[in-house]
């Protein structure tokens, strides 16, 4: 293999910014966001879980609009569900402000195909924005099966980003010597 | 040749591609000693002696595996699922599978999908050096709908992973009711496509019609998709107790369940492949299944066929197969030879020669 250490190097750092726990080391959460699945199979798993751990956690679950009366259903007589249209941004931190105390949040957890990878940036800004409300835990669960915890947002976002515009560097690297000029 | 081989995450219950993953590795690592091989990303939790190479996925779009490949040189990526995008000029072969285009074709369903089929999966089929497609039909909607040249899809058919319908089956609790009774089975998972309502509908259309059968309908898989079933089945008291929804099941008891049952139906609108029709053929149940897109290649002269747009065409076919016993037990003597046609012995070769049109 080639030289792969500066390659490596930028995985660890990416990697150790994500750590796989478990429901027990959730447990001293008390007031957490959930943004849940449509799988609910899955989605319940994962509230039993978690509440096998906590049995007196506080969840606020946020779901689709199509969603929220199933949901409500389901979890409306303990938790509170509130309904979201389309991509969640930021946007869903001003609206749940308006019903609970954003500041006494200390978790928050989203479900994602990935631990790690380019897409969630979308609520990679959600846990940005709650860090700087106060101490707030970031999990993410893979689709109902391994749990995991976010550390340090700020690096790992911005490691992301590193390996992007290596990635695009290289591309135009290359295709300049497609095109037989300088850059 | 060294060979980098992308696949999906870990699942506790593995399932889809992985198991396409599983079962196409199994069979290429007893075959193939020459090439190395290597795995993309975290499947280092498949059972198999194999190096991984860490990479940073993307779920939303095409995976960047530049920065990759240039410190891990390699002869061929095959992605078994996700696009990804290499450089043109990094020397390496591009191989994507694609199972299916169901978000593409059905955006109304799918919209939030769509994008994902037509930009980042469509980007990386242009950009491959070979489609690998699990079926006539699908290569056929690859040719159409991407507008790839036809020689540059080949088609690899899925198999049955290894051990999954040979293991020990188990009747849990929840299933305890239905020792004693009769009943066709439908496994699906999520989605529009997969055509549920049509068949409650159907089968209701066939209880009306045949009252003295004891004949039940059970559906297992994801429970959102239900309250619509319920909905119908409310509208018909007198048999709602004929329609069994059992939630989500272990992999044992669906086993027991297929060997249990009086048939299998499987009436989806659109299947890239069709692996349930596969395994309830390999387990010698009779199939009761559609008349469409790539399910007459996995059913062959094997199953009962209907037209799954037709409430009236499913009834009759399960009135074909439910009524009458010496139709049904041909279908089943016919089952386990059609199910021997598709495997990962068979389809670890056809992957094998399209690896060597890679070497120098």
């Amino acid at each position: 293999m080639k030289n792969t250490n500066s390659y490596d190097q930028l995985f660890s750092i990416i990697d150790g910014c994500v750590k796989g726990i478990s429901y027990q080391q959730m447990q001293h959460n008390k007031n957490m966001i959930v943004v849940s699945v449509i799988e609910e199979t899955r989605f319940q798993k994962f509230i039993e879980g978690l509440t096998e751990c906590n049995p007196h956690i506080s969840l606020t679950i946020i779901a689709q609009d199509y969603m929220e009366n199933a949901f409500r259903d389901t979890y409306g007589d303990r938790y509170r569900v509130v309904g979201w249209k389309g991509r969640y941004t930021t946007d869903i931190i001003n609206k749940l402000s308006e019903e609970i105390d954003i500041a006494s949040i200390d978790g928050f957890a989203f479900f994602t195909d990935l631990p790690i990878n380019l897409r969630d940036n979308n609520f990679m800004q959600i846990a940005e924005l709650l860090k700087n409300t106060g101490s707030v835990n970031i999990y993410s669960s893979t689709i109902g099966n391994d749990l995991y915890e976010y550390r340090n947002i700020s690096l790992y976002r911005q490691a992301l980003r590193l390996f992007v515009d290596i990635n695009k560097t290289i591309d135009l690297f290359l295709n300049k010597d497609d095109q037989g000029g300088d850059i | 040749m060294k060979i980098g081989i992308l696949s999906q995450n870990k699942e506790t219950n593995i399932t889809g591609i992985n198991r396409v993953t599983i079962g196409l590795m199994t069979e290429l690592l007893k075959i193939d000693r020459d090439n190395k091989y290597f795995f993309l990303g975290r499947t280092d939790w498949m059972d198999f002696d194999i190096e991984s190479i860490p990479i940073i996925p993307d779920a939303g779009k095409e995976i960047l595996l530049n920065y990759t490949l240039t410190s891990y040189p390699l002869d061929i990526v095959h992605s078994h699922y996700r696009p990804f995008h290499l450089n043109p000029n990094v020397p390496c072969g591009k191989i994507l599978t694609i199972h299916d285009l169901i978000p593409l074709l059905y955006p109304e369903w799918y919209k939030s999908q769509y994008e994902y089929f037509d930009t980042a999966i469509r980007k990386s089929a242009e950009e491959a050096d070979i489609i690998v497609a699990v079926s006539e039909y699908t290569k056929k909607d690859i040719v159409e709908h991407y507008g790839i040249g036809e020689d540059k899809v080949k088609v690899v058919y899925n198999g049955l992973y290894p051990s999954k319908l040979f293991s020990k089956d188990v009747k849990g609790s929840a299933l305890q009711e239905l020792e004693s009774e009769n009943f066709i089975l439908s496994v699906s998972g999520v989605g529009p496509h997969k055509n549920q309502v049509g068949l409650v509908e159907a089968f209701l259309l066939y209880k009306s019609k045949h009252t003295d059968s004891d004949i039940k309908l059970v559906l297992t898989g994801p429970v959102r998709r239900y309250q619509v079933i319920r909905d119908i089945v409310e509208k018909h008291p007198d048999v709602s107790s004929n329609v069994i929804l059992t939630g989500f099941v272990s992999d044992e008891e669906l086993v027991w369940l297929y060997r249990k049952s009086l048939a299998f139906i499987y009436v989806s609108y659109y299947e890239g492949f069709g692996i349930p029709v596969l395994e309830a053929l390999s387990v010698g149940k009779a199939v009761i299944c559609s008349n469409t897109t790539s399910m007459p290649e996995v059913g062959g002269d094997a199953v009962a066929y209907c037209n799954p747009h037709e409430v009236e065409s499913v009834s009759d076919a399960i009135s074909r197969v439910v009524n009458n016993e010496k139709y049904r037990h041909e279908l089943e003597k016919k089952a386990v030879i059609q199910a021997e046609k598709f495997s990962y012995i068979k389809s670890a070769e056809k992957l094998l020669e399209i690896y060597k049109t890679f070497e120098k």
